[in-house]
């Protein structure tokens, strides 16, 4: 693995194609005339290049020093050259590597290996940028990247969990780990509004899902952080955007590259609720707390303990009753890719499974296990028709399937929640579902996992994106470019649910003659499985073209873009006729830069955006910024040559957001039909009701976000450490958001007040990134990467009523700050209840009640004693960490990822006992552990009550955590076979892999996952033990 | 070379006609790209500009009509008769155990009348202001804007019982509007308001509609919320109440008046005014056919529409009212439990009280007159079937409203009789979360065909105005005007006839007459959202819904006649704390945007 290029600067040197094309126009036509006037010996030399890895290098210039003599090395990395003497010395070059000369002597057949010039290929290397790429040195907005084989190595078919302290700028939270919907939440630098908070997320220039893609086919994943990087995206730019792109073909003979990688996935922190005895138990103490007699007998608790009358006194533990340890999946990917210089190509194949954590019931026909498989298709195609021109053509094809039980992750999991050790068996003596006759709570875990039929959900994806690129250099000037992209994507989401009304019974024991009794009625009959389908589909096009000049005028190297673009995007069995009219954006991008020498860089962008969101005269936005940097390093002075780069740069400019959470046409009125509608005659006819909607306001905007942001580049040693620092401050203005000092008098729906740019909100931050990378003499690689993003936003302003106790006011306080009441501890005695404010949420407050502080001092304590508590739930502080070393063919690395400043409230009914009745509810066992009772006064909660307790189950401080953790995201051991033999079976290489995924977490919650939503955890994140080989022909 | 270029060119072309074609795909767009409007967007012009979408926009003012049979459900707006002495709810999720155990605060407003009153108020106003201009046929726009006038009225009523003063609010508010200024007008003027709406309405309503309009406003609907308006402001809590004289807003006005008699005898005209007129109109106290007062009694409520129904609404197939209310081996869920105190207060078939009061231990001071025991058994079935043979005393021989409204151990229900002891097949034992706590189940409106498990139901209505409830308003009126003159006696003993019970002793004075038209009330009236209303108008709440509830012992007993069972046992201490429980607090969302909204005393 030594100094392997990441793949952004491997794209730079295989791209360059005018290179190729001039190196053959002068070497073919020398080779062919150039053996004619020469009458020496001379003979045919046989050569092969590599590079440092082996591989065979395609395009390779070989010369005879002083002479016409050279040659090109084909696809398979070989040349032919004629040889006119010992002394003739050959002159090997190739970008990016170093120039070699040598002389072959006698030889007719030789090997050639180049070495990577490090300091060419940092010069050379690229990045990607909004609509195009630059080359790194001359970069001077905030943008980040990471090399994708970091992202890689977490086995995962959800892109967006690999993401997490990956780089820096990114902030990312994953809530769930149920199969096709574990996508993580991302952000860039936190957020700067509270309506629409999400990125634009492009992949090959196309807005498009990140979650769907197969990691394998990425070629480069990047970040634009800043004003300058996000200008060009205008009314779309402000929440920050991601781009990715997929890999493209490569000069060279075809190389087939298959790797399969398989998991052992492990549940992550299932809850863990307490037995049937426990349960009975805390019933009985929750009435004698209240003076009440107990409802369970000694020998009740003695029948739920061994378990002698399991039916009617059962002791059944849900969680391992419907869920597995272990569950597998497996992601496959077949690739080839090669190139020929008229055609590159690229294509994959993936196949994904991921099995979920559900029990199969072997009786069933069907599966009832959740299941998401995949298959991804893509192919990137690049022609060269001429010198000119080329066009590519990128396909990709996503065809997942998901399968689940007749009823959903989350029901599942509410029912874990809902049903108690000792509601009911998990089946009846009949084999029939047991279940109560409760009004909200029919839920038997077993029989919604096993019995409830099952759901199959399609979801294909076509990507079509067309593009081609004319260089005018010869036509008009040089330098000059024209480009253009056209895309369609379509999407269908199908599903089938074949939901079985299973039986429900209740089992009521034993008549005189030993018969089994039910209660009858059933709860519920057997019922057809029945069988409905839905549909959902939506495309968009997509349509760019651009005037590109790149040109170097001695020292100043200027370059210039100037771009169309527009996307129509239609939601095709949209339910009503105005979310069926396509949604519409087009705009004007463009971009100067000048570089003086590689030393002074200036950059202006602009984003010229309409957004059909908005009235007439007030569609187009223009959202400019400009940027400049200092390459000191470049400088004359410059002396310090352990410093080989050093850079400063700073921007400043605006973006905007266009987007609020899927309402459209913000300033018109609308009245619906088939609205809230009423019942009229005798046989109570609904008559459709027409009423307000949305109510339009006329002088709606985009939202305006102004960023400065100043960065520092720095790398050491040619680049053996690299720092990059920004810090960063946004001021977004015009926040759209609902209005919120209309009172109810005035009538209005909730959801009908208009929205108006009425916020503002001030999110600032630092973001940083360290690494140091080393081969020793030895052979010995090392590398870390760490990462580290800080960002937190405050509420600067608002449409709020004005709050008779300030400090209750959101304004000052950063985006989502929870409020709630400030525990003091537990009472202790009736002294101690009668002697401090009177809590008022509830009549009788006794000892083992939360004792509230009386934050204004009113001597009692109601909702105005609320207070910002704790941080919001996304934290402000994302890190990762990445290490890896490598010697001969071993590879190590291990990757860290950690949050800070983020809280989590563990609240719900499981730790809120009998919230919803006695005997209602499951229980988590922390709770039950560390729960306050007369012998365990200095208990972590308070005591149990029969019903719900208006004073303890209220938001506070009393079940506000620290969700801070650091997290072994991945680690991995892999070895590189070099084993001759096997390249007679035309395999070239072979790399065997073990690896994992979050491996361990050191939090301060302990019973649920960390990056949980509120409350006591849903279907759980997985620990996946993932084995693999990757295969290179 | 030359051929290279010949290539090159060759080449170009199709490049050049490349970009063309995304260069006209580009311009090909109109100008016009982001200018698609939805096409079928109605605005309020529009929306008045036809006869079927004002239709629809009046269908919309209804909805806001309050869904009263959601007695426990999150989104109930009836929190009522779980928090009146009626009931109690077994479902720990209703409201109402907020109002019974006294936690419930400015901050918390799940049942959101105020709000869903206000957007119906909105509607309205809309509707009135630009109904004028609908082409359609005069007579049925009149009509259509005197049911908006009405349902105006009806929604500002219905926060004056909860709030007594309340933001009126007879025009559309802009979103422009200084919003500011909005304050809460003394109850008198709100009161003058609904009546003069309902007497405008009045005028343009016709006294009955088709079969196929049932559920449209008509005129004795408003006549009847003219009375009932009439009788709230008279009572105590809103005429001349000492504990809220002090409430005075910025402008230096009380929002509760001084005492004035004269609304008793307004009180009194308007019901009599309804009454009258809706007899003349085809309108009666229902009887069944065969006159028996149980059958009456319960099908007034299943019997949708029927003479005495001056205002129901509909709510379509209500089925889970119907579970609720029916026993959990019927598959229903058993919350809807009628407290013991209620069937206590059921008179003797004698017309005699067989409870008149309580010791200091909770235990029922007998009334030896009125032959009513607490122990043994029946041995006979009641001769009409009323009961059958074996059911406990306590349940015997009493006012047949109580067999049309009560469930309790024993009686017949669909068929077999209802257990629900701790054994039984209704009873506790294997209820899981839902099941009956006092030992008594609602009957009244409960429709006694519905087949839950086979998911069979009938359509519901909630009977809003009937012609018993203005009987009963006219003679409190009359009896506080006048005094017990013998229209007070005539109405209270037509409600009596028709439960089959004797007339009311004569020479009553007027405060024995207060006190059983009070008592006539909550048997009459009950579970039908008026007991909780009225303790408060009539400012007795503190004495009556500060108490412990009881109900028999549900976790015991183990066949019908097991006398453990017939244990009075707490249910639960009730809180209520004067004046601050009489009125509901104003919701701390409102008065943050508008600090010149009153709070109401003791919130």
């Amino acid at each position: 693995m030594m100094g392997k290029l990441t793949p952004i600067s491997r794209c730079c040197f295989l791209k360059p194609r005018h290179v190729i094309c001039l190196v053959m126009m002068i070497a073919l036509p020398s080779f062919m005339f150039g053996a004619d006037n020469d009458d020496q010996e001379s003979w045919v030399l046989h050569g092969v290049v590599l590079d440092e890895t082996g591989a065979p290098m395609t395009g390779v210039s070989i010369q005879v020093k002083g002479t016409a003599r050279g040659a090109t090395t084909d696809l398979e990395g070989k040349f032919i050259l004629e040889i006119r003497g010992t002394e003739e010395v050959l002159r090997v070059s190739f970008v990016g590597y170093n120039t070699q000369e040598l002389a072959p002597g006698e030889r007719r057949e030789i090997t050639i290996t180049l070495s990577p010039n490090e300091e060419d290929q940092r010069l050379n290397e690229v990045v990607v940028v909004g609509f195009g790429t630059q080359k790194k040195i001359s970069v001077t907005g905030a943008i980040s990247d990471v090399p994708v084989k970091n992202i890689q190595r977490i086995s995962t078919p959800s892109l967006s969990n690999a993401l997490a302290g990956s780089m820096p700028g990114i902030v990312t939270r994953q809530s769930s780990g149920e199969p096709g919907y574990d996508g993580a939440a991302v952000f860039i630098r936190g957020f700067g509004t509270w309506e629409n908070r999400s990125p634009l997320i492009l992949v090959d220039g196309v807005e498009r899902d990140i979650n769907n893609l197969n990691t394998q086919e990425i070629e480069s994943f990047s970040i634009l952080k800043d004003a300058s990087a996000t200008a060009v995206y205008g009314v779309r730019g402000a929440n920050g955007v991601v781009l990715i792109t997929t890999k493209r073909g490569s000069l060279g003979k075809p190389r087939v590259i298959f790797r399969t990688e398989n998991a052992a996935l492990t549940a992550l922190r299932l809850p863990e609720y307490i037995n049937g005895v426990e349960y009975a138990g805390l019933m009985n103490e929750a009435l004698v707390n209240e003076g009440r007699e107990p409802l369970y007998s000694q020998q009740d608790l003695q029948r739920y303990a061994d378990g002698s009358d399991p039916y009617l006194y059962p002791n059944v533990d849900w969680v391992n009753t419907i869920l597995k340890e272990n569950t597998f999946q497996t992601i496959n990917n077949l690739s080839v890719t090669g190139g020929t210089e008229m055609v590159k190509y690229y294509t994959n194949v993936g196949y994904t499974i991921l099995n979920g954590i559900y029990k199969q019931e072997p009786d069933n026909f069907w599966n009832n296990n959740a299941q998401m498989k995949r298959y991804n298709f893509r192919s990137n195609v690049d022609i060269q028709l001429s010198k000119n021109l080329t066009i590519d053509l990128g396909l990709g094809g996503i065809i997942q399937r998901g399968n689940y039980p007749g009823r959903s992750a989350p029901d599942i999991f509410n029912s874990l929640k809902v049903t108690s050790p000792i509601n009911f068996p998990v089946t009846n003596p009949d084999g029939s579902i047991a279940g109560g006759q409760t009004s909200y709570l029919q839920n038997n875990p077993y029989g919604m996992v096993a019995r409830s039929g099952y759901t199959t959900q399609d979801r294909n994806t076509l990507q079509g994106t067309f593009g081609s690129k004319w260089d005018l250099s010869e036509y008009i000037t040089e330098g000059l470019s024209v480009r253009g992209l056209f895309s369609y994507d379509h999407f269908y989401h199908g599903w089938n649910e074949r939901i079985k009304p299973y039986a429900i019974r209740q089992y009521i024991g034993q008549n005189e003659d030993g018969e089994d009794m039910y209660r009858s009625p059933d709860i519920r009959e057997e019922g057809a499985m029945g069988y409905s389908v839905g549909n959902a589909s939506n495309r968009a096009y997509y349509t760019e073209a651009a005037v590109n000049y790149n040109r170097s005028f001695g020292k100043n190297n200027v370059t210039g873009m100037v771009l169309f673009n527009q996307r129509d995007y239609t939601d095709i069995t949209a339910g009503t006729s105005l979310n069926n009219l396509p949604y519409r954006r087009r705009g004007v991008a463009a971009r100067v830069t000048y570089d003086f020498s590689s030393r002074y860089l200036f950059e202006a962008n602009m984003g010229y955006n309409g957004s059909e969101n908005f009235p007439k005269g007030k569609r187009y936005g223009f959202f400019p910024s400009v940027s400049a940097g200092w390459v000191i390093s470049n400088e004359p002075f410059w002396t310090l040559d352990a410093v080989s780069n050093l850079k400063i740069r700073g921007s400043f400019g605006q973006v905007g957001n266009d987007q609020i959470g899927g309402r459209r046409f913000l300033f018109l009125t609308n009245i619906i039909r088939g609205g809230q509608d009423y019942p009229f005659g005798e046989q109570q006819t609904w008559l459709a009701g027409y009423n307000e909607d949305q109510i339009g306001n006329e002088d709606v905007t985009w939202e305006v976000a102004t960023k400065a942001n100043l960065g520092l580049d720095m790398e050491l040693w040619n680049g053996k450490v690299v720092l990059q620092v920004d810090g960063f401050r946004e001021n977004r203005d015009g926040i759209l958001l609902q209005r919120g000092t209309i009172p109810r008098v005035a009538g209005y729906y909730p959801w009908v007040i208009p929205y108006a740019n009425l916020g503002a909100a001030r999110n600032h931050g630092v973001d940083a990134l360290l690494e140091v990378r080393n081969t020793t003499p030895g052979g010995f690689y090392y590398n870390v990467r760490g990462t580290f993003t800080y960002a937190k936003s405050i509420r600067i302003k608002d449409d709020l009523p004005t709050y008779v106790y300030p400090y209750q006011n959101p304004v000052g306080h950063a985006i989502d700050q929870p409020f709630g009441l400030v525990s003091l501890g537990l009472f202790q005695d009736a002294d101690e209840i009668n002697s401090s404010p009177r809590q008022t949420f509830m009549e009788n407050v006794r000892p083992g009640d939360i004792k509230y502080k009386d934050v204004n001092g009113d001597g009692v304590i109601d909702v105005f004693d609320r207070v910002a508590i704790g941080y919001p739930r996304t934290p402000q502080i994302i890190y990762g960490a990445n290490f890896s070393v490598a010697y001969k063919g071993i590879e190590l690395s291990a990757f860290f990822t950690g949050a800070a400043r983020a809280s989590l409230f563990i609240d719900g009914a499981s730790m809120y006992p009998f919230q919803m009745g006695l005997g209602t509810y499951n229980i988590m066992r922390d709770y039950y552990d560390n729960r306050w009772t007369p012998d365990n006064p200095d208990a972590t909660y308070p005591r149990v009550s029969t019903m719900d307790n208006p004073n303890n189950n209220r938001t506070s401080t009393h079940f506000l955590r620290d969700a801070s953790f650091i997290r072994l995201k991945s680690a991995e051991v892999a070895y590189n076979f070099e084993i001759q033999g096997l390249k007679r079976f035309g395999l070239e290489s072979l790399r065997l892999f073990i690896n994992g995924v979050n491996l361990i977490t050191w939090d301060k919650i302990k019973i649920i996952d960390p990056e949980s939503d509120y409350g006591t955890g849903g279907y759980p994140l997985q620990r996946n033990i993932n084995f693999g080989g990757q295969f290179t022909f | 070379m030359k051929t290279e270029n010949m290539i090159n060119r060759l080449v170009a072309v199709p490049g050049v006609l490349l970009c063309l074609l995304l260069a006209g795909i580009v311009s090909s767009c109109s100008k016009d790209f982001l200018e698609k409007q939805p096409d079928e967007n109605l605005d309020i012009q529009q929306i008045f500009s036809e006869r079927q979408f004002a239709e629809g926009f009046l269908s919309s003012v209804y909805h806001n009509l309050p869904p009263m049979l959601d007695v426990s459900r999150w989104e109930q707006r009836n929190p009522f008769t779980g928090g009146s002495d009626e009931m109690e709810i077994t479902w720990t999720g209703a409201y109402s155990h907020l109002l019974n155990s006294g936690a419930w605060s400015p901050a918390d407003y799940y049942p959101d009348l105020w709000g869903f009153m206000y957007e119906g108020i909105r509607k309205t106003n809309i509707f009135i202001e630009n109904v004028d201009g609908v082409p359609m046929d005069e007579a049925e726009k009149r009509h259509w804007k005197g049911e908006a006038t009405f349902l105006r009225a009806f929604y500002h009523f219905q926060l004056v019982k909860m709030y007594g003063a309340i933001p009126l609010v007879d025009r559309t508010i802009n979103l422009a509007d200084d919003m500011s200024v909005i304050r809460r007008q003394p109850v008198d003027e709100v009161v003058e308001f609904i009546v003069s709406e309902c007497d405008k309405a009045a005028d343009m309503l016709n006294w009955t509609v088709p079969a196929i309009q049932h559920g449209r406003i008509t005129r004795p609907a408003a006549l009847a919320l003219k009375s009932q308006a009439l009788l709230y402001m008279a009572s105590p809590l809103f005429n001349g109440n000492p504990d809220y004289s002090g409430l005075v807003d910025d402008g230096g006005r009380r929002l509760f008046p001084e005492y004035d008699p004269s609304w008793w005898q307004r009180a009194a005209e308007a019901a009599k005014a309804c009454i009258d007129g809706a007899e003349q109109h085809g309108y009666g106290l229902y009887y069944a056919a065969d006159n028996d007062p149980v059958r009456s009694y319960q099908e007034l409520f299943i019997v949708r529409n029927n003479k005495e129904v001056l205002l129901a609404r509909n709510n379509g197939v209500h089925s889970h009212f119907e579970r609720c209310a029916n026993p959990t081996g019927f598959g229903g869920f058993s919350i809807y439990c009628p407290t013991q105190e209620l069937v206590d207060a059921y008179e003797m078939a004698n017309g005699e009280q067989p409870i008149l009061g309580y010791n200091a231990d909770g235990s029922p001071i007998l009334n030896p007159a009125s032959g009513y025991r607490e122990t043994g058994y029946v041995e006979e079935a009641h001769p009409k079937g009323y009961y059958p043979e074996g059911i406990h005393n306590m349940y015997a021989d009493r006012d047949p409203r109580f067999y049309a409204s009560i469930s309790y151990n024993g009686s017949m229900w669909k068929g077999r009789p209802i257990q629900f002891w701790f054994t039984g097949i209704d009873g506790r034992q294997r209820a899981g979360s839902d099941y009956c706590i006092t030992g008594y189940l609602m009957r009244k409106m409960v429709n006694p065909t519905s087949n839950i498990p086979q998911n069979q139901f009938g359509l519901n209505t909630w009977v809003t105005f009937r012609l018993g409830e203005q009987y009963l308003n006219y003679a409190e009126a009359l009896n506080e005007a006048a005094g017990p003159v013998a229209d007070v006696y005539h109405y209270i003993n037509a409600i009596r006839a028709r439960a089959g019970m004797p007339a009311l002793p004569t020479n009553l004075n007027q405060e024995q007459m207060r006190e059983r038209i009070q008592r006539e009330r909550r048997i009459e009236l009950a579970f039908e959202a008026h007991r909780y209303f009225d303790v408060r108008r009539w400012k007795i709440a503190s004495g009556i819904d500060n108490k412990e509830i009881h109900g028999m012992d549900i976790q015991a007993g183990t066949h019908l006649q097991d006398d453990a069972f017939y244990n009075r046992t707490p249910i639960e201490k009730r809180v209520f704390v004067s004046p601050k429980h009489y009125l509901w607090p104003i919701q701390v969302g409102e008065i943050e945007k508008n600090p010149m909204l009153l709070q109401n005393p003791g919130w």
